[in-house]
């Protein structure tokens, strides 16, 4: 009986270093268990979102160059051409990852070839690029895949109103509105014109001479003149064309109202 | 002398734990040690591109290469630089000639862990050209 309490008393040290390493071994394995769970979270990575966004802001600026140019007088080319530029660029210049870029520009009504530029309604005008992009982008760690339009919008709204003057001089009041994407936006420039015999079949249209334009800091604009028409009764016709910050021209013809 | 025995056990206990403590604590340290130098670099690389999507975002970096205007885009990035990192930015064209006829930097490096970005930068403006610019950073170790 002596023996065996003995025993048992030199035993309860070792049972407890037993359950002391037992103790251990759980601590292990649960740092263990946690660092494997840690590894397995996907993990956001940045530098690789950024190359995408940074792509996606180089499409954007591309088709804001070719609406520019365009709309200045370019052909409707140019648009697709840009495109395929900074295609080749982005595509051989990708290094940590293979880029593939493909573009449609939009050909649905009113949109041809990606373009829609009307001036040709009575007090607005729009000069419009639509392009469908397609990126994907695969990497050594990560593969990221974006499909998305590209529509930039520049809209011009026109209307006017004229006081006669003296003979067939007339006081013109004009207001107008610059939009980029349905949003309020800024001139860069503007130009007017008024049809000297108030006609479109013999279009004879006179710069205005020393317009004074308000900027009302909102995308909202005034500007008035004085005209000289033909003849006292003739219709007072205007044409603004405005550049957008982007160097987007649009052009908007309205006919004034008497006041 | 029985009690003397059991807190024999139980000082064993706590060694033992204090031992496996030790070595976890080894073990979280020594991967974090390992971590440090690329994630400085990856961190200045991540720097270096939202600096220039920033200054892209309005289109003012195409238009400020467009016009050649190296001292007024030297001051941009200076002041969307951090005044202890030292950085050099480069214009290429899209044949890799660079463009920028006079260095844009701050003078020489500060540190040998220069982290590099490469951004390519599509003009505004009619006249459409596509860029790649590069930006190299460094900050004091």
């Amino acid at each position: 009986m002596k023996t065996c309490q003995a025993n048992r008393r030199r035993n309860s040290g070792q049972v407890l270093i037993i359950a002391a390493l037992i103790i251990t071994m759980l601590l292990l394995s649960t740092a263990l268990y946690v660092a494997e769970t840690e590894k397995e979270v996907p993990t956001y990575n940045s530098a690789e979102n950024a190359d995408l966004s940074a792509y996606k802001l180089g499409v954007t600026h591309t088709v804001a160059s070719a609406l520019a140019n365009i709309s200045n007088g370019g052909e409707t080319g140019v648009l697709v051409a840009d495109l395929n530029q900074f295609q080749s660029v982005a595509e051989s210049h990708s290094y940590e990852a293979i880029m593939e870029m493909h573009f449609v520009p939009l050909n649905a009504a009113p949109y041809q070839d990606g373009v829609w530029i009307d001036w040709s309604v009575e007090g607005r005008g729009v000069s419009s690029a639509y392009v469908n992009v397609y990126l994907n982008s695969t990497g050594t760690s990560a593969t990221f895949r974006s499909e998305y339009a590209v529509n930039l919008t520049s809209e011009l709204n026109l209307n006017g109103v004229y006081t006669p003057l003296t003979g067939s001089q007339k006081q013109v009041n004009l207001t107008f509105s610059v939009f980029n994407e349905g949003k309020p936006a800024l001139a860069q420039n503007f130009t007017v014109f008024y049809e000297q015999d108030g006609s479109l079949s013999t279009e004879e249209w006179v710069p205005a001479t020393s317009p004074t334009v308000t900027d009302y800091g909102n995308g909202t604009y005034t500007m008035s003149f004085t005209a000289e028409t033909t003849n006292v009764d003739d219709p007072m016709l205007v044409s603004l064309y405005c550049h957008d910050t982007r160097g987007i021209l649009i052009r908007a013809n309205a006919t004034c109202t008497l006041v | 002398m029985r009690l003397m025995k059991d807190k024999k056990g139980q000082i064993r206990t706590i060694e033992a734990f204090f031992a496996a403590m030790l070595l976890l604590a080894s073990l979280t340290l020594i991967p974090a040690a390992q971590n440090r130098p690329s994630n400085s670099s990856e961190t200045l690389s991540s720097t270096a591109q939202n600096i220039l999507l920033s200054l892209d975002g309005d289109g003012s970096l195409g238009s400020l290469i467009n016009n050649g205007s190296w001292t007024e885009l030297k001051s941009t990035v200076q002041s969307a630089v951090s005044p202890a990192m030292w950085f050099n930015l480069t214009i290429f064209d899209e044949n890799m000639i660079r463009v920028n006829d006079t260095p844009i930097c701050s003078g020489s490096p500060v540190s040998d862990n220069i982290a590099s970005t490469d951004y390519i930068c599509a003009g505004t403006g009619s006249n459409y050209a596509v860029y790649i610019v590069r930006l190299q950073l460094a900050t004091v170790d």
